[in-house]
C-alpha cells in the first residue's frame, strides 16, 4: 500500500520535472541573452569603484544628466598625417536625462530641466530633481566609499527649483563642466529612496535608470541584468546580460570559441589575438581613446632630480621595439604626447629618440660612468606592467642601469608608488576626455602622492611646471585658447624631461557576430570610453 | 623500481636443466648489474643537469634576457639558431631553459639542504630524549604537516617576499617535518642498540651520542631520503614560480617559462612543452635516483 503511494509520488515528480524542464529551456531559447566574459564587480554602486570592470558594468544600470556625443568625426591616423573620418565619441555631450539646461553668462550657474516621466527600476518612481541633487551631494559629502567626490569640487551648491528643475551652482567657471554631468563617474544619477533604504547595501540593491536592472548575483559565477521595460528610450532588444566572472584569458577565448560567451573582453592582449579570434570567426571590437602607458620621473628625489638622468633613461628605452614586441600589428600605437589622442587638447610634441648612446653619454655626464642600480623596483604582476618593464629592464641595462624588479600583487603595487618607493613609475589609465581632466590629474602639483599628508594622487613625478597652464585653462572660455594652453602644457612636460609616454592601447572585447551585432561597425575604432557599452541599448542579438 | 630484483627473476622463464649452465651463470650476474640501470639513468641525467647549471655561461647560445624583438614568439628552430624557438619577448627558449635548470637545481639542493640541517638533529634530539622535549617538537611538526608543502612555501614566501633565497629558505622550511619525522624514528630504532648502551656506560655524553653514534648510522639512510626530496623541492619551486612567487624577471626559472607561456599556448605551444618537459625530466631523474639509492642500501629490498 505504501509503497504503491511512493511510487505514484515518485512519478508525480518526475512528470513535474519534465514538464518544468521544457517551460525552462522553451523559455530560455525564446530569450535573448548576451553573454559577457570579464571580471566581476566588487559593487553596481557607480560612485564607489574606479575599476574598470565596475565602469563598465555600471553603465548598464544608470545615466547621467548628458552623455558623449558620437558624431562624424576626423581624426589623425596613426602616422599623424593621414585624416581620415569615423564616428567617434567626442569630447561634446548631448542631452540624457536631462532635457535641456542653460548656463549664466559668467558660466557659473547651470539651469537643468529634466526630461519628465524617467522611471527607476523596480518600482522606485520617477526620477525627480530631488534625485539629482542627492546623486551628487552624496559624493561631496564624502560619504564612505565615494571615489569621485574629487570631479565634483567645483560645485558650490545644488538646488531644486521644482521637481524637473535642479540648479547648480559653481565655484567659478568650468570648462569640462558638461563632461563632468555625462553619465560616467560621478555623474550617474541614483534613486535616492533606494540609496538611503540600503544604505551600506545599495552596492548589492543599485536602482538606476538605465536599460537593465539588476536581477541576481552569483558570486564568482556571474551577475544576470535584465531589460527594464520602462526604460525612457523603449525597452532594449535584449532580455537579459549575463556577466561572467572569468578570471583567465584562455577560458575567456575558449569561451568564445565553443559559444558559451558572446563577447569577451581579455585582460591583457597579447599579439596573437588577432589571428586568435579571426580563427574562430569573431571580430575585435576596439574602443578609444585606451589607455597610455608611460613613465613618470620622481624629479624632487635623486638620481632623476638630475635632468640629464631623466634624458638618459628616456634614450634608453626603445619605445618601437616595445609597441613591435607586445602590441604588434597595430594593436598599439606609439604614443606621441603625454595627453593621448582623442582627448581635447592633444598635440603630437617632439618625443625623444631612441638612443643608448647619447643615454650613456649622458648618464657619464651627471656622475655615472660605470651605470647605476635601482633596486627594490616595485612592479605589479597585473596586466601589461611586468611586460612592459621586463622589456625596459633589458634595454636599460644596454645602458649600465640595472633595474631589480620585485614583483607585488596589484593593490601593493598601488600603494607603494603612493608611497614614492618607486624613483620612477610605470603607470598606465584612463580619464575624462580632455586635457583639464587628464594633465590636472598626472601632473598638477595638488596631485603629487605624500604619504605624510595622505595624499593619494597620481602626479608621480612630482611636477610643478604646469600649474600656471591648468589653472588658466579653467579660466578660459575659449576653446581654441584653452586647446593652445594644453598643448603648451604637452611641451612642456617633455622639454622638463618628467614623462615619458609609451604606448596608446585602445581597450579591445572581441565579440561573436554571429550572436550580437552592434550599430558599430568594429573597423570605426574609437566610439567609445573604456566602459563595457556605451550604448548598451543599441546592440542587438541577430536572430 | 622497489622489486627490480625479483621482477627480473619472475619474469625469466629458466628450465631447470639450464641452471647449472655457464651461460645461467652469466646472465645471472648480469641480472645483478642490470639492477644499476635505473640509478645509471638517473645519475646521468642529473649529472647532466649538473653540467647545464654549472655550465650555463659557456653552454647556452645566448644570454638568457636577450631580446630579439624581430624574433617574437618564433617556433623551434626560428632563424636556424633559436634551437627551441622563442618568447614574447624574443628572448631565446633554449638558452631560458638551459638557464633555469640553475635555479631549479639551486632551489632543490639548497632546500634539501636547509630541511636537513633544521630537521635532521631537531629529529634525532625527539628521538634521543624523548618525553616533553620529543613531544613540543613533534607537535610543532604536526603542526607544519597540517599544511602541503606547496602551501606552506606560498606562505612563508609570501611574507618574504619573492627571491631567490627566500625561496630556498621557504621550501627548505616547508620540507623540515618530513626530516624530523624521519630522524626521529631513525633515532628510536638505533638508540635501542647495545653499541650505544656501551658508549653510554662508557661516559658518552648525550650530545656525543647523538653526534658520534646516532648520526652516522642514520646518515645514509637520510641521504637517500634527502634524494628525493630534492625532486619534490624542484616540483614546489616551479609551483611557486608559476604562481608568480619565484624569482622576479628577467631571470629564467622552468615554472615561469611555464607561467608565461600559459598565455600562448594555442599558437606558441612549444613555450610550456619545453618548460614542462625539463621539469618532468627532473623530477623524474631524482626520484628514479632515490628510489634506485634507497632499493641498493636497504637490505630488506635486496632481491638476493
Amino acid at each position: 500500500m505504501y509503497k504503491g503511494v511512493f511510487r505514484l509520488f515518485v512519478v508525480l515528480v518526475m512528470q513535474g520535472c519534465i514538464l518544468l524542464g521544457l517551460f525552462v529551456s522553451a523559455d530560455a531559447a525564446r530569450k535573448k541573452i548576451v553573454k559577457i566574459a570579464y571580471k566581476e564587480q566588487e559593487t553596481l554602486d557607480p560612485h564607489a569603484s574606479i575599476l574598470g570592470q565596475t565602469q563598465s558594468g555600471v553603465r548598464l544600470l544608470y545615466r547621467g544628466l548628458t552623455r558623449f556625443a558620437i558624431k562624424e568625426g576626423t581624426e589623425t591616423a596613426p602616422d599623424g598625417t593621414e585624416v581620415v573620418r569615423r564616428r567617434v565619441t567626442t569630447t561634446e555631450v548631448e542631452p540624457d536625462l536631462a532635457e535641456s539646461w542653460t548656463v549664466s553668462d559668467d558660466g557659473t550657474v547651470w539651469t537643468f530641466k529634466l526630461r519628465q516621466g524617467v522611471q527607476f527600476h523596480k518600482g522606485y518612481g520617477e526620477m525627480t530633481a530631488e534625485d539629482v541633487k542627492y546623486s551628487f551631494e552624496r559624493q561631496m559629502r564624502r560619504e564612505r566609499g565615494m571615489r569621485f567626490a574629487k570631479n565634483l569640487d567645483v560645485i558650490q551648491d545644488i538646488t531644486v527649483l521644482d521637481p524637473y528643475t535642479v540648479r547648480i551652482t559653481l565655484k567659478q567657471f568650468d570648462p569640462v563642466f558638461p563632461l563632468r554631468m555625462a553619465g560616467y563617474q560621478q555623474g550617474y544619477i541614483v534613486s535616492q529612496k533606494a540609496a538611503l533604504e540600503f544604505g551600506d547595501q545599495f552596492g548589492w540593491n543599485p536602482v538606476g535608470t538605465g536599460p537593465f536592472y539588476f536581477h541576481r548575483h552569483l558570486p564568482r559565477e556571474k551577475i544576470i541584468f535584465r531589460a527594464f521595460k520602462k526604460y525612457y528610450e523603449g525597452r532594449p532588444p535584449i532580455d537579459e546580460i549575463h556577466w561572467f566572472d572569468v578570471p583567465e584569458d584562455a577560458t575567456k577565448l575558449i569561451g568564445l570559441e565553443k559559444g558559451t560567451f558572446d563577447i569577451v573582453s581579455p585582460n591583457i592582449v597579447t599579439p596573437d589575438v588577432k589571428e586568435q579570434v579571426a580563427a574562430m570567426d569573431a571580430v575585435l571590437d576596439e574602443r578609444g581613446p585606451g589607455g597610455q602607458f608611460r613613465f613618470y620621473f620622481n624629479y624632487t628625489k635623486p638620481p632623476f632630480d638630475d635632468i640629464r638622468v631623466r634624458r638618459a633613461f628616456m634614450h634608453a628605452i626603445d619605445r618601437q621595439a616595445i609597441v613591435d614586441t607586445l602590441w604588434p600589428d597595430g594593436l598599439g600605437v606609439v604614443a606621441s604626447s603625454p595627453l593621448p589622442p582623442g582627448y581635447f587638447g592633444h598635440v603630437a610634441v617632439e618625443m625623444p629618440a631612441y638612443d643608448p648612446e647619447s643615454a650613456r653619454q649622458l648618464l657619464a655626464e651627471a656622475g655615472y660612468p660605470d651605470g647605476l642600480t635601482i633596486g627594490d623596483y616595485f612592479i605589479t604582476k597585473s596586466y601589461g606592467y611586468p611586460k612592459v618593464m621586463t622589456m625596459v629592464q633589458e634595454q636599460l641595462k644596454h645602458v649600465g642601469v640595472d633595474v631589480q624588479l620585485q614583483l607585488v600583487e596589484h593593490p601593493t603595487y598601488h600603494r607603494n608608488i603612493r608611497n614614492n618607493l618607486n624613483p620612477f613609475v610605470l603607470y598606465g589609465g584612463t580619464r575624462l576626455t580632455d586635457g583639464d581632466v587628464m594633465l590636472s590629474l598626472f601632473f598638477h602639483s595638488d596631485e603629487a602622492p605624500d604619504p605624510a599628508t595622505g595624499n593619494k594622487g597620481t602626479n608621480f613625478a612630482h611636477y610643478r611646471g604646469i600649474d600656471d597652464l591648468l589653472e588658466e585653462g579653467r579660466r578660459t572660455r575659449d576653446s581654441e585658447q584653452r586647446a593652445a594652453l594644453y598643448h603648451e602644457a604637452q611641451r612642456r612636460i617633455m622639454q622638463d624631461a618628467v614623462c615619458l609616454p609609451i604606448v596608446d592601447i585602445p581597450s579591445r572585447s572581441a565579440r561573436n557576430p554571429a550572436r550580437v551585432s552592434t550599430p558599430f561597425d568594429p573597423e570605426l575604432g574609437e566610439y567609445a570610453l573604456h566602459y563595457f557599452y556605451n550604448y548598451p541599448e543599441m546592440l542587438a542579438v541577430v536572430e | 623500481m622497489a622489486t627490480t630484483g625479483n621482477t627480473a627473476t619472475a619474469g625469466t622463464r629458466v628450465k631447470p636443466s639450464a641452471f647449472d649452465s655457464e651461460a645461467w651463470q652469466r646472465r645471472l650476474s648480469g641480472r645483478r648489474h642490470r639492477r644499476y640501470i635505473p640509478i645509471a639513468a638517473g645519475m646521468l641525467m642529473v649529472v647532466l643537469m649538473l653540467v647545464c647549471a654549472v655550465l650555463a655561461p659557456l653552454i647556452s647560445p645566448f644570454s638568457p634576457s636577450a631580446q630579439f624583438s624581430d624574433f617574437v614568439l618564433q617556433g623551434p628552430g626560428a632563424g636556424g639558431r633559436h634551437l627551441l624557438g622563442t618568447d614574447e619577448f624574443g628572448r631565446d627558449l633554449l638558452s631560458r631553459v638551459i638557464w633555469g635548470t640553475r635555479v631549479s637545481l639551486q632551489v632543490g639542493l639548497g632546500a634539501v639542504v636547509v630541511g636537513f640541517l633544521v630537521g635532521v638533529p631537531l629529529g634525532i634530539l625527539a628521538g634521543y630524549k624523548g618525553g616533553g622535549t620529543e613531544a613540543t617538537i613533534m607537535r610543532c611538526t604536526d603542526m607544519l604537516l597540517a599544511f602541503p608543502t606547496l602551501l606552506l612555501a606560498l606562505i612563508i614566501v609570501t611574507a618574504l617576499g619573492g627571491s631567490l633565497l627566500n625561496e630556498i629558505i621557504a621550501i627548505g622550511v616547508a620540507l623540515t617535518p618530513n626530516f624530523v619525522r624521519l630522524a626521529r624514528s631513525m633515532a628510536l630504532t638505533i638508540k635501542e642498540n647495545d653499541y650505544i648502551m656501551a658508549a653510554r656506560a662508557l661516559g658518552g655524553t648525550p650530545l656525543r651520542l647523538m653526534v658520534r653514534h646516532i648520526f652516522p648510522n642514520a646518515v645514509s639512510t637520510l641521504v637517500v631520503i634527502a634524494t628525493l626530496y630534492i625532486a619534490n623541492a624542484i616540483r614546489t619551486e616551479a609551483g611557486l614560480s608559476f604562481l608568480g612567487l619565484g624569482v622576479p624577471p628577467p631571470t629564467a626559472s622552468w615554472g615561469n617559462i611555464l607561467s608565461e607561456g600559459r598565455q600562448f599556448i594555442k599558437c606558441c605551444p612549444w613555450l610550456t612543452t619545453f618548460s614542462g618537459l625539463s621539469i618532468m625530466l627532473a623530477v623524474l631523474s631524482f626520484n628514479i635516483m632515490g628510489d634506485a639509492l634507497r632499493d641498493l642500501l636497504d637490505p630488506r629490498l635486496r632481491g638476493d
